[in-house]
């Protein structure tokens, strides 16, 4: 599960891999010719970033004749989001056992 | 994107008590072993139980009596220290009015198999909040799912 979130980190670490995530999540599959248009890069660079979006598991591609269209893969994003809010929920309650360990002990004067 | 996780609460003891808890390294797992506390940068203690498991911890940086830095790898029990599988875990400790603030922020989850300079770049662009951008992302993901 770790190696998969790193992953996904790395992903959603580049400008253009995030606004090419955005582009696909509202749309039928599109092709890597498509996704350029909309975007200052060659459709060569589009492809490596959509192999980066791919090992990550954030976007999957379907042959359909003779392109290849890709489309996002929600599951992968949804599952970092919530292994992210269940850390975030992990430490909370680690904070809350140091704050009952540090009221419980009375005062002490401290000797500098 | 921003790969970190941040949390803090509001503790009604001195900051002396306060600090010596969060300034131990590991305090946050608990431990059968209990070894002198040792803030020489590099230093790593073990955390061991049969419950967690066993973490190394080692010091990255401690400021008495505001900041203490850690890494430690929290993915991979009973594993040795190893780069690109820690993660870096910072308290910060400030005093207010009616208690003394901790401030947790644990980052880093982001591999380690990309060159440094290629993820530094990569972390650097992005100036939004990580929580803005999964969120948006999965709502359009929701959507066209």
């Amino acid at each position: 599960m770790i190696t998969t979130i790193d992953r996904v980190f790395v992903a959603l670490s580049d400008p253009t891999r995030r606004h090419l995530l955005e582009s696909l999540g509202g749309r039928v599959p599109a092709s890597a010719t498509t996704l350029a248009r909309d975007l200052p890069v060659s459709r060569q660079a589009v492809l490596k970033h959509l192999q980066v979006l791919q090992d990550s598991e954030l976007v999957t591609s379907d042959r359909s004749g003779r392109e290849v269209l890709f489309r996002v893969r929600p599951e992968r994003l949804l599952s970092t989001a919530s292994w992210m809010t269940t850390l975030a929920a992990t430490w909370d309650e680690r904070l809350s056992v140091l704050k009952a360990q540090a009221e419980s002990i009375p005062a002490e004067p401290v000797t500098s | 994107m921003e790969d970190r996780i941040e949390s803090s609460i509001t503790i009604d003891a001195p900051l002396d008590r306060v600090w010596e808890l969060v300034s131990a390294p590991g305090w946050w797992v608990p431990s059968a072993l209990n070894e002198r506390v040792d803030h020489t940068p590099g230093h790593q203690t073990v955390r061991e139980s049969e419950k967690w498991g066993r973490f190394p911890v080692e010091v990255v940086r401690v400021e008495p009596k505001s900041y203490a830095a850690f890494r430690w790898a929290s993915q991979f029990p009973g594993q040795d220290l190893a780069r690109g599988r820690t993660t870096f875990v910072e308290f910060r400790v400030d005093p207010l009015a009616d208690g003394v603030r901790v401030t947790v922020v644990e980052s880093g989850f982001a591999a380690l198999d990309a060159p440094d300079d290629v993820r530094r770049d990569g972390m650097q662009q992005n100036t939004e909040g990580w929580k803005q951008e999964l969120a948006q992302l999965r709502d359009r993901a929701e959507q066209a799912a």
